[in-house]
């Protein structure tokens, strides 16, 4: 298990060295010249080369991306174009609100898709079943940015129940998690159900049954524990996936995360700002997928007997 | 299995002909029998045949102004009611038609000729190659997909085309994947070997012998990632890195609609109707495609 456990952790790094280098080059490659964009139009020809020469970008390309990293390993990612303040700084301050949504939906998602689920399979072709798997397809094929701004139109506007947009306590966080989580729920609601069915035609569920043991039982004490492990799985790729939806979702309700960061220095043309905050989604998405792959390991006992 | 004994190693040309056709005639009575397909087929038609008439459906041109009639909600002369500008929200849905769909069409297209193709390669070669483009895809699959298609977006510069171009170069390494492991699927099958015994080039195997039988898994993703692909472009849109206006895109449409949320919140609901009709009815129809194509998924997915 140990093995595996270095194996896996030791995996995240070449993953970010190249993560880092994809997003390096495609922002060096970004139209527009940084030493303009800092200085504005009016700057000298002589102080944009002198500026550019102090940010290093008359360099050759590989000790460019070299620097960057070595900086980028000591928490440095560089000053935004906009504010001056370092991007760390920025990002890390926006990091937490992502967090917390990405956080909200996935439990939204999970309250949701893992009860209807596991009733669509108990009871396979019902119209509850029907039901569920509707509403399963319907939030698979919502557009989040549109379901988002049909609840707000709903709680916010029509309603007043909720507040429409910005950050402000745990009722601003409704309507974001809901918008963010709903895809989410609808592909947990899919694989809990397809999960259970496969497991109650198992022999050891029939077994269960046949020893005379309460439905009850047989259910949530046999099916559902070993139906769980792939439905760990969804949720654990559903929890990265929304991070980066989150970029969406929090340009809709104007929520202060690390996303809406991004897509404002994309606007402003602060790219430092966006490269930051894109490695440091992608960190936290690879932390993610490490995390559920060592549960993974730890609840599947196939993987810990490999690596003993 | 079969109704007469056929040696296993020299299995007859009628016989596997047959064999082919019963497993066509098997895969269209399976999709005609799922009602749910058939609904998703007929308005991917529909919306298809929109896209094509549009200059003679739509009731208004699709960018005039006519801004005495500004924000009017539906009524008998605007069915969908107006935008900010007076423009006829029906006829821009009817043109965003021509927009949305090939968007999702094409950059599956870029994904599955990039992804299919390196999926492929990686299969067959094994060894170092494989090695190569499987890590390369695992970097790609480090970043969130949406993540991925803005960073791409926003180096190639905002516009509907670079978006397609981002969209379908975000999603190579699930094709990749897919390609990859269908080619490891039938690579050792005995047709292969032969094809390859009696002196077919790397080219003509793959394109000739594996490609024809590991089409259906690639079928599958290609249908159900154009739906995704259109949710992806449309939400790129909506944050202002796809179409600028005054194209008529669905997601700009809503994304300039609002402002009006509160006062005229037609102008953002027909446009995100339309969206997700469209991606619904992909996703109708690539279910019923998995389940036709795939008899092992049937019993689990309907």
């Amino acid at each position: 298990m140990r093995r595996y456990v270095v194996r896996r952790v030791l995996l995240v790094i070449p993953v970010m060295l190249g993560v880092s280098l994809i997003v390096f080059l495609l922002m060096h490659f970004t139209p527009g010249d940084p030493a303009l964009l800092m200085l504005g139009e009016r700057a000298t020809e002589e102080q944009l080369q002198l500026l550019r020469q102090e940010m290093g970008l008359l360099e050759p390309l590989p000790v460019q991306y070299a620097r960057f990293l070595g900086a980028a390993l000591q928490g440095d990612l560089g000053r935004s174009y906009r504010s001056g303040r370092p991007v760390m700084t920025e990002v890390l301050s926006r990091l937490p609100a992502t967090a917390e949504l990405a956080v909200a939906a996935v439990v939204i998602a999970v309250l949701i898709g893992v009860p209807v689920g596991v009733l669509s399979a108990v009871k396979q072709y019902s119209l509850l079943d029907n039901a569920g798997m509707l509403l399963a397809l319907l939030g698979a094929s919502l557009p989040s940015f549109w379901l988002g701004l049909m609840l707000m139109l709903l709680f916010a506007v029509n309603l007043g129940w909720l507040p429409p947009s910005g950050r402000d306590g745990l009722s601003s966080l409704v309507l974001p998690a809901l918008t963010l989580g709903a895809g989410a729920a609808a592909l947990i609601t899919r694989m809990t159900r397809s999960s259970m069915l496969e497991v109650i035609n198992q022999d050891y569920v029939r077994t269960a049954r046949a020893k005379g043991l309460p439905e009850k039982t047989v259910i949530y004490s046999h099916a559902f524990r070993n139906a769980l492990l792939p439905v760990v799985t969804v949720i654990g790729l559903q929890f990265g996936a929304l991070l980066g939806g989150a970029v969406i979702t929090e340009t809709v309700f104007a929520w202060p995360g690390a996303g809406r960061l991004a897509v404002e220095a994309i606007r402003a043309k602060d790219y430092p700002v966006v490269q930051g905050a894109v490695l440091m989604l992608a960190f936290a998405f690879a932390i993610v997928n490490l995390l559920v792959d060592l549960l993974y390991a730890f609840l599947n006992p196939r993987i810990r007997a490999r690596y003993k | 299995m079969k109704t007469q004994p056929v040696p296993d190693y020299c299995p007859s040309a009628a016989a596997a002909v047959a064999e082919h056709r019963k497993r066509v005639s098997d895969f269209w009575w399976q999709l005609r029998r799922n009602r749910l397909a058939l609904c998703g087929a007929a308005v991917l038609a529909f919306f298809t045949v929109v896209a094509l008439l549009a200059p003679w459906l739509a009731p208004y041109s699709p960018t005039a102004q006519n801004l005495p009639a500004s924000l009017q909600p539906p009524g008998p002369a605007h069915l969908l009611g107006t935008d900010e500008f007076g423009r006829d929200i029906l006829s821009r849905i009817i043109f965003g038609a021509r927009f949305s769909l090939p968007v999702g069409f094409f950059s599956v297209a870029i994904a599955l000729a990039g992804g299919g193709l390196l999926g492929m390669l990686a299969g067959y070669y094994g060894g170092r190659l494989d090695n190569l483009i499987m890590r390369v895809m695992d970097v790609m699959l480090a970043l969130p997909t949406i993540l991925l298609a803005i960073v791409i977006v926003t180096a190639l510069g905002p516009g509907l085309t670079n978006v397609m171009v981002a969209v379908g170069i975000s999603l190579i390494p699930n094709f990749a994947r897919v390609a990859k492991a269908a080619v490891l699927g039938v690579r050792e099958l005995e047709y292969v070997e032969a094809a390859r015994a009696s002196g077919a080039g790397t080219l003509r195997v793959i394109f000739r012998h594996i490609l024809p039988n590991s089409l259906a898994p690639i079928i599958v993703q290609g249908t159900l990632s154009v739906a995704g692909a259109i949710l992806s472009a449309a939400a790129l849109s909506f944050i202002g890195l796809g179409a600028q206006p005054p194209t008529p895109e669905w997601g700009s449409m809503l994304s300039s609609g609002r402002a009006f949320l509160r006062d005229a919140p037609h102008v953002t609901t027909f446009p995100g109707l339309a969206i997700l009709l469209t991606v619904l009815a992909l996703n109708l129809f690539g279910d019923g495609l998995r389940d036709a194509l795939d008899p092992r998924l049937r019993q689990f997915n309907r």
